[in-house]
């Protein structure tokens, strides 16, 4: 560890109310928050090869050590060394009477090893062994000396700062598969200053090792290694769908009219990564410990993400602390691409901090090493042969997804949940090079899956000279069939079909649509439209595990509803659509909901979605539990107030009972009730009111069969009576009110009626907690499934587009963009609005804008796809083009009918590659990059 | 970002001093200048600015005297987009102007900052200077003549370095053959927009100004009788962007052919590139659809596709975006 300079370590209890931070902060920037003037910045300092590493002495096995005993060994395993980059270390088990290994004698530390190899246990019959190496680590080649004499720099820290194989050492990397992974981290003053010093760290790298970034060229067996995966470049998944017979794609494809091969383009580098360089802060009260010593104090953690767990995960690991002195709050992100995650730069400030002794430390990236670290570049294409009859009907569907950075596995998503293909052959090809970091996403999966999916309908066609809309509807899944493939449930809203209906409808697509490449605008333009739709992976219920927690009463005694987020503070999108929840369950207006925690959507437009990804509408259904409990408690002390306290409803005899007073000294609390008439005919449990007898708080619930009375429990025994209080039970029931607009009303006789800020008064807080459901069917039963049947339950979407394309310059205008996007019930109306309008920025952006740019040579990323100045603006959208169709069902597995809108309001972008189809007559070529004039210039034979 | 000082100038003469040290540069809306800095991207960089907002009297103003169009250095490009007058007479300037980036960066960028602006390729911006390109040492390479050059220059390297003229403004003001008023001199713009060789310490600029010399007003000559001018620019998105090829028009037309033609490319080589063929296609000819398209298929004479080993797409679109802006252009000042 290079450490200068004295710090301060924090220990304000102020400081340690992560709400109050959070909200004021906004974006984790902190500008003005209670932490200013305290906190220590860093910023890292990252590779500049693709595939390479850093010098290093070798440094020393100096033990192996037992993990895990195993069992059933009847002689000693042998025991291999692998990598870590040295030769000649050896060691010997030893065997139990048990069975078990006792122990491993290192007989050769070997040679050259300047990383803790692999050990590994094998033969001897048995089985679970497990074994690590103790090593300490030789001196890494990287010269901190003028970055710390840099004035304002407190710290610099790389993988040798930290004890061999601690969590802390591994944030930082000694080797790497592509350009711009962080090897050493700055801390300073203010930031500025700790990225400026980052350039002062003098980082001597080994020879680079051979690199490929072209992923059709990591597929030829020639290849260079990636050294992404352990042995080659590429894995494969298959998904087949096979008739009774068990008959496949091959036997489809000799049994229909026609076949047709088809390879789409590469399709854009699309980034899941928000346009806002991502942040982390993290400090400590109390003692940090270190990472071999665990530290009494607890440790605090800030970011952003929509994943909180994963998150707190992560703090409580990367700094050794056991997870109760751990505390992380998130503020939510996500929509369309807005996913921060900026896990990493959470935990490496933890790490940062907890090297200096506690102090808070905010780690930030620059945008190029935000272009490099955490992203999710992916871009795919598609190799399908179709088989299909005369009359539309799509047989079979054989080929294969390919996916560079390894997500092609979810591209067949939105594809199988939409049409009926009695056949199909596909196998996923995810290819992994030394581009940027890159994973599969789903939602981007869905996208290019939908979109390749799309190309093929049209080009078939085409080929049969039919409508394309029509096509789609002679292949679409009726809207009660079950899922085809995996649980072969059915959906509790297949909305797909009437989302494709709208669009088609409101667009005019009936009288617009016209054979390829024939017709020309007055101005010279080629005009296109197109039209296409998929039932998304997201938008779902699931997220079952999520939390709800509310609170009435207490201090709120006007009635409002407070609502915490926890968990579920990080799902995708706004929390406003829980709040609709809880405020129609309650019979509040919305204003009387207050959010005590807040998200925000990233890049989605202000107040973004309805529900974002599946977590959201698990969170809402969490919110909808703890509203229907909380609903129940102010209703029945609702019962206990005037009027409704006087009210008997027909065929209910009023119940009473006295209160018995506490005969053990001090006495002045209530000890029991004596029934003194159970009453009959209550629907629900009345309200127990206490008054009077010189004591307070006393409470007590009573408990109904069959319509009687029969028991009171005492819930609170009060303080302070000297006579014995007044007990009324109430004659109205919960069961009997309802409420809307702050007042709770009799339903029978909506004149009787308390508000909510009554009953709020004087009330102890209540706190309702629930956990949200699962994908099941809730209010009604769809199709051969009955209420209580697990379902898939996802969001969908279409879009019809309207083209024009210059072809003489390549370029495109939207000329009108239909988006119809189903909300299930819609609940939050402007986040709706406002989600499919991002959701057409977002489509726009994706085809014709978006695209990574990499230097061919190191695949630096030389332009981030959205980030770098190619997101759509006001001026690319023609806003009064665009066409906004909610698509409500009654969905029956959401909370009030709701379900997630998810990602698909943005993944209909695909339809303005069909639409330049349809204007052109030829499919362009993205080739990695955006869907610019350029590559329509080149489709059209007018560039190379 | 790179660590500097800053400084408010108060008059002309103090920021002309101050910019005289070595280290120093001038800086006025700061547009492109900031991002510069915070990308860390150059050796070269200042480590002191001269704030040239704070001079009296201010170099913000746009008035016609005497024969010219007298525009102050640090006017913003919305106010010249603005000037009745400018969009009047001086058509492809107050197009040029109106064209830069959004609204909120022409609040902040001026006239004299967009023809002093540095490179605008990948490679010579990519943080903290990571590809030692020649622009930035001459010990450098172009990365681009191999690597992504998507946008790039058509007309081959300029002493080596292939990124195209990223100004909206330079080439109007070589094909309004106007004056470029400095602490030093008057240059032409000709002659001004002179990239210097990479041997010289000047070679990050994309004009010849001499170090510590200042832009202090840009003067354009009050076109003839007959004239019009246009300016068409093109790029990938319609908000935003640089130019990828644009084209500044000066014709002067009489008894219905045209006598004189300037005509200007920009985006498409180092400097401003006249397209003598193109004027010369033009001269004597009414200006219609077939002159035009004459005029654009000359412009775009003697271009050279860059190669694109790493698959990447070319820049041989632009041959075509020439052929079209200029015709637009030749058509827009009938």
């Amino acid at each position: 560890m290079s450490l200068v300079a004295p710090y301060t370590v924090v220990n304000d209890p102020k400081l340690h109310d992560p709400m109050a931070a959070m909200i004021v902060t906004g974006r984790l920037d902190f500008p003005d928050d209670r932490l200013a003037g305290r906190k220590l910045w860093a910023a890292v300092k990252t590779s500049t090869n693709a595939h390479g590493s850093i010098l290093a002495d070798a440094g020393t096995i100096t033990a192996v050590n037992v993990g895990n005993a195993g069992s059933a060994y009847t002689s000693a395993p042998t025991v291999t060394f692998t990598g870590g980059g040295g030769t000649g270390a050896s060691a010997t088990a030893t065997l139990s009477a048990t069975g078990t290994i006792s122990g491993i004698t290192l007989n050769n530390a070997g040679s050259g090893y300047t990383s803790a190899p692999t050990i590994t246990l094998t033969g001897g019959a048995g089985t679970g062994a497990t074994a690590t190496v103790a090593f300490t680590m030789g001196k890494l080649h990287i010269d901190t000396a003028a970055a710390l004499a840099f004035p304002g720099v407190r710290g610099v820290f790389h993988a040798g700062s930290f004890p061999a194989g601690s969590s802390a050492a591994g944030a930082f990397a000694t080797s790497w598969t592509n350009y711009g992974v962080v090897i050493a981290a700055v801390v300073a003053d203010d930031w500025e200053t700790a990225r400026w010093a980052c350039n002062l760290v003098n980082v001597t790298y080994n020879s680079p090792l051979p690199v490929v970034f072209d992923a059709d060229a990591a597929m030829s067996a020639s290849s260079p290694l990636s050294g992404r995966q352990a042995t080659g470049n590429v894995t494969t998944s298959t998904q087949t769908r096979l008739d009774a017979a068990g008959n496949g794609a091959a036997y489809g494809l000799a049994h229909c009219d026609k076949t047709m091969q088809f390879t789409t383009d590469w399709t854009p580098t699309q980034q899941h990564n928000p346009i806002h360089p991502k942040t982390g802060l993290a400090y400590f009260t109390g003692d940090p410990g270190s990472q071999t010593v665990q530290g009494t104090g607890d440790c605090y953690g800030f970011s952003v993400t929509q994943n909180a767990m994963s998150h707190l995960n992560s703090l409580y690991s990367s700094v050794n602390m056991p997870q109760q002195q751990t505390h992380y709050s998130a503020h939510a992100c996500g929509g369309g691409f807005g996913d921060g995650e900026s896990t990493v730069q959470m935990s490496m400030a933890a790490v940062l901090s907890q090297a200096l002794g506690g102090a808070p430390v905010v780690l930030k990236l620059s945008r190029k090493d935000h272009n490099h670290i955490g992203g999710r570049q992916y871009d795919t294409k598609g190799v399908f042969n179709i088989g299909y009859n005369k009359d539309g009907t799509i047989v079979a569907w054989q080929g294969g997804w390919y996916g560079n950075g390894g997500g092609a596995s979810g591209m067949w998503y939105g594809p199988r949940t939409t049409y009926k293909i009695p056949y199909i052959d596909w196998t996923a090809y995810n290819i992994y090079t030394n581009t940027p970091a890159r994973n599969s996403w789903r939602d981007v999966a869905d996208i290019e899956g939908g979109g390749a999916f799309e190309r093929c309908f049209d080009l078939i066609a085409a080929d049969l000279g039919m409508d394309p809309y029509a096509l789609r509807q002679k292949n679409l899944m009726g809207v009660l069939d079950h899922d085809q493939d995996g649980t072969k449930l059915i959906w509790s809203d297949k909305c797909v079909n009437d989302c494709l209906a709208q669009a088609y409808s409101a667009s005019g697509y009936a009288t617009k649509w016209h054979a390829p490449n024939t017709k020309t605008l007055p101005d010279g333009r080629k005009h296109g439209i197109a039209i296409g739709g998929r039932q998304d992976s997201h938008g779902g219920m699931s997220g079952g595990g999520r939390y709800g927690h509310i609170m009435m009463g207490g201090t709120h005694t006007n009635g409002s509803v407070e609502m915490y987020m926890g968990g579920s503070r990080a799902s995708m999108g706004p929390q406003a659509a829980m709040m609709v929840v809880v405020a129609e369950v309650l019979g509040l207006p919305y204003s009387a909901v207050r959010l005590a925690e807040w998200g925000n959507g990233d890049i989605t437009l202000a107040d973004g979605m309805q529900n974002g990804s599946s977590h959201t509408p698990g969170a809402g259904s969490a919110f909808y539990m703890a509203a229907l409990d909380m609903r129940t408690r102010i209703f029945n002390r609702a019962c206990g107030l005037a009027p409704l306290n006087a009210v008997v409803p027909a065929g209910v005899t009023q119940a009473k009972a006295t209160a018995v007073l506490s005969t053990v000294f001090p006495g002045g609390t209530i000890a029991s009730f004596t029934i003194t008439n159970g009453g009959s005919g209550y629907t629900g449990v009345p309200a127990v009111t206490i008054s009077g007898g010189g004591g307070t708080s006393a409470s007590a619930t009573a408990h109904v069969t069959n319509g009687v009375v029969d028991s009171i429990v005492v819930t609170n025994p009060g303080s302070g009576f000297t006579t014995v209080p007044t007990v009324v039970i109430s004659a109205v029931t919960p069961d009997l009110l309802d409420a809307a607009n702050g007042s709770i009303f009799l339903k029978s006789d909506s004149t009787k009626t308390v508000t909510h800020a009554t009953c709020t008064s004087g009330w102890d807080p209540q706190i309702s907690v629930a956990q949200g459901w699962g994908s099941y069917l809730r209010t009604a039963a769809v199709g051969d499934s009955p209420i209580g049947s697990a379902c898939n339950s996802t969001g969908a979407a279409a879009a019809c587009i309207e083209v024009a394309v210059d072809t003489n310059t390549g370029e495109v205008e939207i000329l009108s963009y239909v988006n119809a996007t189903s909300t299930g019930t819609t609940l939050f109306k402007p986040g709706v609005q406002k989600e499919m309008m991002s959701g057409n920025e977002a489509g726009i952006g994706q085809w014709l804008f978006y695209g990574d740019v990499y230097d061919p040579t190191t695949a630096a990323v030389l332009q981030m796809s959205h980030g770098c100045f190619s997101h759509p603006t006001a001026m690319d959208l023609y806003p009064t083009a665009n066409t906004y169709i909610e698509v409500q069902h009654n969905s029956p597995s959401g909370p009030l009918g709701c379900h997630g809108m998810a990602e698909p309001a943005s993944g209909e972008g695909n339809v303005i590659w069909q639409a330049i189809y349809n204007a052109i007559g030829v499919f362009p070529d993205h080739n990695h990059g955006a869907g610019s004039p350029n590559v329509i210039l080149k489709a059209l034979g007018k560039a190379t | 970002m790179n660590l500097f000082t800053h400084v408010n100038a108060t008059t002309i003469a103090e920021a002309t001093a101050a910019t005289a040290k070595a280290g120093t540069a001038p800086i006025a809306g700061g547009s492109d200048l900031l991002t510069y800095l915070r990308t860390m991207c150059s050796p070269n960089a200042p480590t002191n600015l001269v704030n040239l907002k704070t001079v009296v009297p201010s170099m913000a103003y746009i008035k016609e005297e005497g024969g010219f169009l007298k525009v102050g250095a640090l006017t913003t490009l919305t106010a010249i987009a603005n000037d009745s007058t400018t969009l009047a007479k001086y058509t492809a300037l107050a197009q040029a102007a109106l064209s830069v980036a959004s609204p909120e960066l022409r609040n902040q960028g001026t006239i004299g900052g967009n023809i002093c602006q540095k490179p605008r390729c990948q490679y010579f911006r990519f943080d903290n200077d990571d590809f030692k390109c020649l622009r930035k040492d001459p010990a450098g390479t172009c990365f681009a003549l191999t690597g992504v050059n998507t946008y790039h220059s058509v007309f081959g390297p300029l002493n080596g370095c292939v990124a195209a003229l990223p100004s909206d403004i330079a080439p109007v003001l070589v094909a309004m053959n106007a004056n470029i008023v400095t602490t030093v001199k008057t240059w032409k713009a000709a002659d001004f927009f002179v990239v210097p060789n990479v041997a010289d310490a000047r070679r990050e600029q994309i004009n010849a100004l001499a170090a510590g010399e200042i832009v202090t007003e840009i003067q354009i000559p009050t076109p003839a009788t007959g004239s019009k001018s246009a300016y068409m620019k093109w790029s990938f998105r319609k908000s935003i962007d640089f130019p990828l090829v644009s084209a500044a028009v000066l014709t002067t037309v009489a008894g219905g052919s045209v006598t004189a033609a300037s005509i200007v490319l920009g985006a498409v080589y180092g400097q401003p590139r006249v397209a003598t063929g193109a004027q010369t296609a033009l001269v004597g000819q009414a200006i219609n659809a077939t002159s035009a398209t004459a005029a654009g298929t000359a412009a775009a004479t003697g271009t050279t596709v860059l190669p694109t080993p790493g698959g990447t797409n070319s820049n041989s679109y632009k041959v075509q975006i020439i052929k079209v802006m200029v015709q637009k252009a030749v058509l827009a000042t009938a």
